[in-house]
């Protein structure tokens, strides 16, 4: 069976994205109600992230670097680790800093942002950054999961 | 908690924590002894490479705030906004230019 910490990893990465495309969502047309959701779903952002880094730390370190890593790095598609997944790894560090920015943007501003639209579309800014950051990390782990997969159906590690 | 934190401040220590992260990466990549100290210091490169970024982040933003606040109305969170993710974005790509250049070469 597939190591469940890159599952769980995931699921809190895609949460992550969801919650700060709800913020975004929130800022089109705030009132006092939506800019307490947006603070409610930030908050859940940022754990989410704070989580997925956490738990994708602990996959990375103890299941993907000696397990995964080196079956990718043996077979045909050798640069889903060495382009995409060295990317991902350094780039999601960006994730839990922006996602406090946007947070506390949020939380600073708080009901000025109904009248205040540059703060809006600072916020809005921050929030989509995050979404499009969180979408990429999907998209690379999709290339890295087919790395692999390609390496065992090329037969790599059986011999061994 | 209108005027409790620098914003710009804190989107200052946000870019320098990414450019951090960048040049670490790329650093630690081109120097087998940078890459060997930071797995002496947090038992896993990238593990070392996170704590920096978030000790950068956490010691900037509390160093710009601990002088002048500045204004919220004065603060333009469009232009910081702006500014912020163009950088992430130039960052990233830097990053993945070159693991690009690392794996052809």
């Amino acid at each position: 069976m597939v190591n469940p910490l890159i599952g769980i990893h995931a699921f809190f990465g895609e949460f992550a994205v969801f919650a700060f495309l709800w913020v975004f969502v929130e800022m089109f047309n705030p009132n006092e109600k939506s800019i307490e959701r947006a603070k409610t779903a930030a908050l859940l952002g940022v754990i989410f992230i704070f989580a997925s880094w956490i738990v994708g730390g602990a996959s990375y370190v103890f299941f993907y670097g000696p397990e995964v890593k080196p079956l990718i790095k043996a077979g045909p598609e050798s640069w889903a680790h060495s382009i995409f997944m060295e990317t991902k790894e350094h780039v999601f560090l960006f994730l839990p800093i922006l996602s406090i920015l946007a947070l506390t943007t949020l939380r600073t501003f708080d009901e000025e942002l109904i009248r205040n639209e540059k703060a809006r579309i600072g916020l809005m800014i921050l929030a989509g950054l995050i979404v499009l950051i969180g979408l990429s990390m999907a998209g690379m782990g999709f290339l890295i999961s087919s790395g692999a997969r390609s390496a065992l159906e090329a037969g790599v590690g059986l011999g061994a | 908690m209108l005027d409790r934190i620098n914003l710009k401040g804190m989107h200052i220590a946000a870019i320098v924590a990414m450019a951090v992260v960048v040049v670490l990466t790329i650093a630690a990549e081109l120097s087998e002894g940078l890459k060997n100290l930071l797995v002496l210091v947090a038992f896993h490169h990238w593990i070392a490479k996170s704590i920096i970024a978030l000790v950068v982040f956490v010691g900037i933003t509390w160093i710009m705030n601990k002088g002048d606040k500045g204004f919220i109305d004065k603060f333009d969170a469009e232009k910081w906004g702006k500014i912020t993710a163009i950088s992430a974005v130039l960052f990233a790509t830097i990053i993945f230019i070159f693991y690009l250049l690392e794996f052809f070469s």
